[in-house]
C-alpha cells in the first residue's frame, strides 16, 4: 500500500471537500480553517506535485484573471486510485485509534 | 510621476469596480458624476490626484450606509468626523518582482504559473486589507517560506535521476 504523509492526507481531503473548485489558495484556506495550521504554498504544491506524479490527483487549467497577474488557476481533482489510497490510509489511522484507553494511558 | 490627464482619471474612476459594485447608480448617472468631478478638479499633487478624486467621489455620491461599507474597499480611511481621508500607503500595486523570480527559479515547471498566481491573488487581498507595503512584506515572507519544500523536492528528484543513471551505467558496464 502506498503511504501518504499527513500533509498529503490533508491536501487530498481538502480537494475532496472543495470538489470541483480545489486550487492552491482554496486548498490552503481549507486546511487552515479545519486544522488551525497553515502550510506554505510551496509545501502545498510540493505535495500536489508528488500526488500528481503518483496518479492520485489530476489537474485542469482555469482562466487567467487580473488579480492573479494574468496567471491561470490550476484546479485539482482526486482520481479513483487517490480515493482508494486515502480511504485505506484513514482506515489505518481509524483502526490504530480504536479501543485506546486514553485516561489510563495519561501520565500523571 | 507625470500628471495624469482628465481623461485618464475618468477612465480610472470608471474602472474602479469596487465602487461600481457598491454604488447602485446607473452607469450613465455614474459617468455624469465623474465628468462633473473631473471638469472642476484642480490637481495640485500628481501622485495623490487619483486618490483625492476617489475620495471626493465617494463623499459626493454615496449615502451614509454605503460610505461605511466602502471604507473597507476604498483607497482611503474613514476619519472620526465621518470624512474620507486619503491613505497613500493603501495604493494597489503589483507583487514584488524579485520574489516572483525567486519562486519561478525553484518551482516545478508545470506548477510555477499556478503557484505564483495563487500568491498574487493573496497579494491583491493583502493590499486591500493591510496596504501595499505590508502586502509586499507578506509576499516575501510567504515566498521565502516556500523555498525550503520546493528546494527539497528538487534535490530528491535530482537524486532519483542520479541513482537511475548510475544503475544504467553499471548495467551497461560504462
Amino acid at each position: 500500500m502506498e503511504q501518504l504523509t499527513t500533509l498529503e492526507q490533508h491536501v487530498l481531503l481538502a480537494i475532496l471537500g472543495l470538489h470541483p473548485n480545489g486550487y492552491g489558495v482554496a486548498i490552503q484556506d481549507h486546511i487552515r480553517d479545519r486544522t488551525g495550521r497553515e502550510p506554505s504554498i510551496g509545501s502545498v504544491y510540493t505535495s500536489l506535485d508528488r500526488l500528481e506524479e503518483k496518479g492520485f490527483v489530476a489537474s485542469r487549467q482555469g482562466e487567467p484573471t487580473a488579480t492573479r497577474g494574468g496567471k491561470r488557476k490550476l484546479y485539482f481533482t482526486i482520481t479513483a486510485p487517490g480515493q482508494h489510497t486515502l480511504r485505506q490510509s484513514l482506515q489505518a489511522i481509524g483502526s490504530l485509534s480504536r479501543g485506546l484507553r486514553w485516561k489510563e494511558a495519561a501520565a500523571t | 510621476m507625470s500628471k495624469p490627464t482628465k481623461q485618464q482619471i475618468a477612465i480610472d474612476l470608471l474602472e474602479w469596480d469596487e465602487i461600481l459594485r457598491e454604488v447602485s447608480l446607473r452607469d450613465s448617472e455614474f459617468a455624469e458624476r465623474v465628468k462633473a468631478l473631473t471638469d472642476r478638479s484642480e490637481i495640485t499633487r500628481p501622485g495623490d490626484a487619483l486618490t483625492d478624486l476617489r475620495v471626493r467621489l465617494v463623499e459626493e455620491v454615496l449615502t451614509d450606509v454605503s460610505r461605511a461599507r466602502l471604507a473597507a474597499v476604498s483607497h482611503a480611511r474613514l476619519a472620526a468626523d465621518g470624512r474620507f481621508v486619503p491613505w497613500p500607503s493603501r495604493k494597489r500595486r503589483g507583487p514584488p518582482k524579485y520574489a516572483e523570480l525567486l519562486l519561478t527559479a525553484f518551482a516545478s515547471t508545470r506548477h510555477a504559473e499556478a503557484m505564483i498566481g495563487d500568491l498574487n491573488e493573496r497579494h491583491a487581498d493583502w493590499c486591500k486589507r493591510f496596504g501595499g507595503r505590508w502586502a509586499d512584506r507578506l509576499y516575501w515572507v510567504r515566498a521565502v517560506q516556500s523555498i525550503g519544500p520546493l528546494l527539497w523536492r528538487s534535490v530528491v528528484k535530482a537524486l532519483k535521476w542520479a541513482v537511475v543513471i548510475s544503475t544504467v551505467r553499471r548495467f551497461l558496464g560504462l
